[in-house]
């Protein structure tokens, strides 16, 4: 913009002949060696040159040589352009030496500080490793091989262990089926249920491994419930209406018998939820008239409280045969069933069948083995 | 005479310069080139009519205005490089803050990952090993309000 100006007020020839162009030449020089009066062009060898051309202008425009006058007062104008870019060129030196700089200082400080970042990620990556080695030397020791009867032992705890991890894992799944670790813990109890089978150790009890599987499926337990916790208030209510459900008038299927004799139910708690233990709840395959009633209160509770999955799980008092087997999967589907007809939602709703694999007393024991024959309703905690 | 030459044979090469920058650069100095190119042109024609002495002075006219053209391209061009660097280190510096605040986040990662290592090994040597798989855990639920405990009248 700046050297528009000056080149306009350049062009501005007057028409009046030579003598007439090389006097409107001077007064040109002279009016644009006022405009740059005060300004910080005026040091250089460019403006020095200006000057020295305008005084030559004048002196030739004084003795008629209007040619001259005006070739040197055109000059001075180039010379007063040529002065004024030179001062911007130095400026623009100066900017761009200082730019240079900058980016100099800001491209160190960030090698720099990428440098100390990489160095402490590395650190951070051996801390973690040196933090996982001193967890696994807490483990137990493994387990070595034993005398066939401590095997035998072993192998019923075991049966039990990955029973507990099977439970454990399924209240997962119905906390959050994207708990993280969730399902390579239940790809892994399911191998181990496998190598479980049957009623005697085939080879060496993974003793060891059903127990990290165990603790897998509750870190699963965990992790699910810490993206949806409600909190204890959810249980508490839960745990207020169980009571309350089972203080109030019996069936009216029920018999003056049964009704007289009908107590609450077992009510604990585990690292599932709310556990509520009923017993002698079948006769033959059906439900007994105040399992039946039990089940539609447990039903009404489990509608009223639809953040909280429901467990049905059932257990014999002896190791089940095929048929008893059969048969159990059709109590866990009536009990299912009364459930859902009181309003817990089937899709919160799972059945799982244990047999005596977590048994409450020795199965072999006929006297006291009953006790173990029950069926669970879990209300899991979400 | 031979500084005549000079300035119209130097005018001529900074002209041949300019002409090698690009056309956008080019447009800044058209108007100087163009009374360089008009100066060169008078000087041909006062030379080709005997009038030496005015043809040197418009070659020395061509010559300024010929270099005032070419220090406009570098001053432009110097400062389209300033721009550039700047704004490449206002870039750099924003990279470097966000570099700065990763730094101190691992600071504290590795502080914590001391103090975890730390309590383990402290709790490794002031807990014997556990001998049973059991867990009292709760996995994470949250604790019940005190209540007495239930009867186990369900069984039959």
């Amino acid at each position: 913009m700046r050297h528009a100006i000056v080149l306009a007020a350049a062009l501005a020839v007057g028409c009046g002949g030579a003598a007439a162009t090389g006097s409107a030449r001077v007064a040109d020089a002279e009016r644009m060696q006022k405009s740059l009066a005060g300004k910080d062009v005026g040091k250089g060898q460019a403006f020095a040159t200006a000057e020295a051309e305008l005084r030559l202008a004048k002196e030739a425009n004084a003795q008629g040589d209007a040619l001259g006058a005006e070739l040197h007062a055109e000059r001075a104008i180039a010379s007063y352009n040529h002065a004024i870019v030179l001062a911007r060129l130095a400026r623009a030196t100066e900017e761009e030496a200082s730019a240079r700089e900058a980016l100099a200082k800001a491209s160190e400080q960030l090698a720099r500080y990428a440098t100390q970042r990489r160095a402490m990620d590395r650190e951070a990556e051996d801390l973690d490793k040196q933090l996982k080695i001193a967890r696994e030397a807490q483990l137990p020791a493994a387990s070595g091989p034993a005398e066939p009867e401590r095997e035998r032992a072993r192998f019923v705890a075991a049966q039990t262990l990955v029973t507990q991890a099977r439970l454990l894992c399924s209240a997962a799944r119905l906390v959050s089926t994207d708990a993280p670790g969730l399902a390579e813990s239940e790809a892994t109890v399911s191998d181990l249920e496998k190598r479980l089978e049957g009623d005697k150790p085939r080879g060496p009890v993974p003793i060891d491994a059903v127990a990290r599987a165990r603790a897998a499926c509750l870190t699963a337990l965990t992790k699910a419930r810490r993206a949806t916790s409600t909190g204890a208030d959810a249980t508490d209510a839960l745990l207020a209406e169980l009571s309350q459900s089972f203080s109030a008038p019996p069936a009216a299927g029920a018999t003056a018998t049964s009704a007289a004799k009908r107590e609450p139910p077992a009510t604990a708690r585990d690292e599932r939820g709310v556990v509520v233990t009923l017993r002698g709840a079948w006769k033959g395959e059906d439900l007994t008239p105040d399992a039946a009633a039990s089940l539609e209160a447990l039903g009404r509770v489990a509608a009223a409280h639809p953040t909280f999955g429901v467990q049905l799980v059932l257990h014999d008092a002896q190791t089940p045969s095929a048929a008893e087997a059969a048969a159990d999967k059709k109590r866990l589907a009536a009990a299912c069933a009364a459930l859902t007809k009181a309003g817990a939602a089937a899709a919160k709703v799972t059945t799982l069948h244990a047999g005596a694999r977590a048994p409450l007393v020795d199965p072999a024991d006929a006297k006291r083995r009953e006790q173990n024959a029950r069926l669970e309703v879990v209300f899991v905690t979400p | 005479m031979a500084a005549g030459a000079d300035d119209r044979t130097t005018a001529e090469a900074v002209l041949r310069e300019v002409d090698g920058a690009t056309p956008e650069r080019r447009a800044v100095v058209t108007e100087m080139v163009a009374r360089s190119r008009a100066a060169l042109d008078r000087s041909a024609k006062l030379r080709a009519s005997g009038d030496e002495a005015h043809a040197r002075l418009a070659d020395g006219l061509a010559r300024t205005w010929a270099e005032a053209a070419r220090d406009t391209l570098r001053a432009v061009e110097l400062e389209e490089r300033a721009n550039a660097e700047r704004r490449a280190a206002n870039d750099a510096g924003t990279t470097a803050e966000r570099e700065r605040a990763l730094l101190e986040e691992g600071v504290a990662q590795t502080g914590r990952l001391r103090a975890q290592i730390e309590a383990v090994s402290r709790e490794g040597k002031e807990q014997p090993t556990r001998t049973s798989p059991k867990s009292g855990s709760d996995a994470g639920a949250p604790r019940p309000a005190p209540r007495a405990a239930a009867k186990d009248g369900g069984a039959r």
